[in-house]
């Protein structure tokens, strides 16, 4: 019965999300009486872009992965949030206002205002699909879970729900592209944390529980005879003898019934059930903090944090300007002053949101350590209520968290499948508005069958590699190609597809799961050694090709450097080509017949 | 706005310097017309625009700047790379360049330097300040308004040095 009351509210919660978000479409709608859609966006001004962008950045990893990374590991979990802002820092210092100037909407727009090289631009298309691949499993993965953990559907069901919803959404051209849509989701993503978060503090403060024992306190035990299930093989480090029942395999031997653990670490295989009888301590698995001194303490879990965490920086910071659904938004802004005005304010927004995954991950640990056992730590936002509150208070809260993580994955899966269908359909797939709608299936079928076969890494963390992918192809391209003259396509090329290339053969074996943990800190986060390889080869093949460098760059970089009032940046022409990232099918006949600035 | 036009007028006028002279007037006095109409377009275009106020209004007044003649020539001069507008625009990408790669630096040293203090110095991991360990300070509350304060002050840094160029080329 309760089981029946969370699906109701769950769906009812989701329901409000989506009517909420609608009556937002409908006033955009009136809003975007002008002939020209864009126009009308632009005149919104940078407060609505920088929500919007903000609206589309904060996706299943930020909502749900963040607090069960800081669940897992502690105060280290923390550089992944301060990553994914600080990236906005790196993307306002070298990027916003010039590729503004440079009117590009995408990154192949970009080489090809910028090198004039159609080889580059396909190369391009290459890696934005790729980075938009990588991006969507972990929203899929998310949104399964989330069906998951609320109505104990089978995890493809979640994700099949969220692509039908983005699919219909691009092609009916509703809910995105949409500036005030994609910032009403930021707003709903802040309630939706930002409400459960202080009702949790609040119940915290109120239930009179001793205060926190001594730093070096051990591991909780569990409160309750509890069953585990992990959906991938796990190893868990158990710290004092203990008794389980195992139905499955455990440490490579098939068994049933009552096994007896030394301290040791313990492998369990994917789909065994272990249980656990009251008052045992929790085992953690092995990239977890061992206990609550470790987890209180920076550098406290893995087996190379300095370097992993290096690594994670580095990606964070120089990932963030090569994130295809971020980089079309800009084009909403006037120009490039404008542009800056924007990402600061979205710094602020970032900023004030990360806050409560970062305290739910508190709560979390306090709460629901058990999930430490299972190794879906990502459930933690969505287990906090139950384990917490009461029956009708969590019923309520769970619903809104429910529904502020579908409103996550939906609006940052739109975002990547647009990117990834408009490049697909304007530089790979023959045709033109056909060609756009089977894109778009293309766009969301090959990681919902990723997914499907391996679903093997946090979150977080799978946006990680999207974000390392990212940073060794397109941040190098972008800052190289804004800032210095000597920049040629072939140069381009090299550094992308040797920096690429090795960051993606890198991060594809932790993606699919078969990665050895003992390669994990090296090969799950290579950005620390692709990013300058990528800058080396860039500059260096650069220099060796250096008849190559178009005769405009002068011009050119006078369009992106040049303030905007004496008017010389210039929008790309959408006359010639077809959907392009970010347009619906249904809002090109608009942007041709308009005029834009020139 | 292009000025793609203007190289070739310069080398079209077949020697005689009075029909030069004539077809830049006449030029200018046709430009001055297209831009009026655009102004003019913008209001009926953008039913919005009107209704919007002053801030938006002012960009659009600031735009019109460039209709005066020498403006045109300054940024013709831009544009064709001679030698000293190249200067110009090589001088405006390196201060607005240093200006990044400074704050850059500022925000690398500071996150960088976060890993490396706990490292050396364990006992700051442990430190805690109104019952909250002082990493979990750092990393979880005070980089959020250090980004936004390195944020603020490119802005501020970076418009001042475009509005130096702006008025470089404008006087």
């Amino acid at each position: 019965m309760p089981q029946q009351a969370a699906f109701y509210v769950t769906i009812a919660a989701m329901v409000v999300v989506a009517a909420v978000t609608m009556l937002a479409g409908l006033y955009g709608a009136k809003m975007r009486s002008t002939s020209n859609f864009l126009d009308a966006a632009r005149t919104l001004g940078p407060r609505w872009n920088a929500a919007a962008i903000s609206g589309q950045y904060l996706s299943a990893a930020s909502f749900l992965g963040v607090a069960g990374l800081v669940l897992k590991g502690g105060v280290d979990a923390l550089w992944y949030p301060v990553g994914f802002t600080a990236g906005y820092v790196t993307l306002l210092l070298f990027v916003a206002a010039p590729l503004r100037r440079s009117g590009a909407y995408t990154l192949p727009d970009f080489v090809e205002v910028r090198l004039g090289s159609a080889r580059l631009r396909r190369i391009c298309t290459t890696f934005v699909i790729i980075v938009g691949w990588l991006y969507l499993v972990p929203q899929l993965q998310g949104a399964g879970l989330t069906l998951h953990e609320v109505t104990h559907q089978p995890k493809w069901v979640g994700a099949a729900v969220v692509m039908v919803i983005v699919t219909f959404n691009i092609y009916t051209g509703w809910m995105h592209s949409i500036t005030i849509v994609q910032a009403f989701q930021y707003w709903i993503k802040l309630t939706a944390l930002a409400v459960p978060v202080f009702v949790l503090l609040i119940h915290r403060a109120a239930e009179q529980q001793p205060p926190r024992s001594s730093l070096n306190a051990p591991s909780p035990a569990f409160t309750h005879g509890m069953d585990i299930t992990p959906d991938r093989d796990i190893v868990l480090n158990v710290t004092e003898p203990t008794t389980v029942k195992v139905i499955g395999t455990q440490d490579g031997h098939p068994t049933n019934g009552l096994v007896r653990w030394a301290p040791a670490e313990h492998k369990v295989t994917k789909g065994t059930m272990v249980h656990f009888e009251a008052g045992t301590r929790i085992p953690v698995i092995t990239d977890a903090a061992a206990d609550y001194g470790a987890w209180l303490r920076p550098l406290g879990a893995g087996k190379h944090p300095l370097l992993a965490t290096y690594s994670l920086i580095v990606a964070l910071l120089l990932g963030t300007m090569g994130l295809p659904h971020v980089l079309g938004r800009y084009y909403t802004d006037p120009d490039g002053s404008a542009a800056r005005r924007t990402t600061l304010l979205v710094l602020a927004l970032l900023g004030a949101f990360y806050l409560f995954p970062i305290v739910s991950g508190w709560l979390a640990r306090l709460y629901v350590p058990e999930l430490l056992a299972a190794g879906n730590t990502d459930a933690a936002l969505l287990e906090l209520p139950g384990a917490a509150l009461g029956k009708w208070p969590a019923l309520v809260l769970g619903g809104l968290i429910a529904a502020g993580a579908f409103a996550a994955f939906i609006s940052a899966a739109t975002g990547l499948v647009v990117s990834v269908a408009g490049v697909l359909s304007t530089d790979v797939l023959p045709g033109r508005l056909r060609g756009f709608r089977a894109a778009t299936i293309a766009a969301w079928s090959v990681p919902l069958a990723f997914m499907l076969a391996v679903s093997s890494l946090d979150l977080a963390q799978g946006v990680g590699l999207a974000f390392a992918v990212a940073a060794s192809t397109f941040c190098p391209l972008l800052v190289l190609g804004i800032w210095w003259r000597g920049l040629t396509d072939t140069g381009a090329a090299a550094g992308i597809l040797l920096g690429g290339g090795l960051a993606f053969a890198a991060v594809l074996p932790a993606a699919a799961g078969i990665l050895p943990p003992e390669w994990q800190a090296v090969l799950a986060q290579p950005a620390v050694f692709t990013v300058p390889l990528a800058f080396l080869t860039m500059v260096v093949v650069s220099r060796r090709t250096s008849d190559r460098v178009p005769g405009d760059v002068s011009r050119i970089l006078l369009r992106l450097h040049a303030p905007d009032r004496l008017g010389l940046s210039e929008d790309r022409d959408f006359g010639q080509s077809g959907p392009r990232a970010g347009l619906t099918a249904a809002a090109l006949p608009r942007m041709r017949g308009g005029r834009h600035r020139r | 706005m292009s000025f793609g036009g203007m190289s070739d007028d310069a080398n079209g006028p077949d020697g005689d310097p009075w029909a030069a002279l004539v077809k830049a007037a006449e030029e200018a006095a046709a430009k001055e017309q297209a831009a009026q109409q655009q102004s003019g377009q913008d209001s009926t275009i953008y039913p919005l625009a009107s209704r919007i106020k002053s801030a938006k209004r002012e960009r659009i007044v600031l735009a019109q700047r460039r209709n005066s003649r020498r403006v045109v020539r300054t940024l013709a001069e831009l544009e064709d790379q001679t030698s000293v507008g190249e200067v110009l625009v090589r001088q405006l990408v390196r201060v607005q360049l240093m200006l990044s790669l400074r704050l850059m630096l500022l925000t690398v040293v500071v996150l960088g330097a976060i890993p490396v203090a706990f490292l050396l110095v364990p006992s700051l991991g442990t430190t805690t300040i109104l019952g909250l360990g002082l990493p979990w300070l750092l990393l979880g509350l005070a980089v959020y308004p250090f980004f936004v304060a390195v944020a603020w002050s490119y802005n501020r840094g970076a418009e001042r040095n475009e509005q130096d160029f702006a008025e470089m080329v404008e006087n």
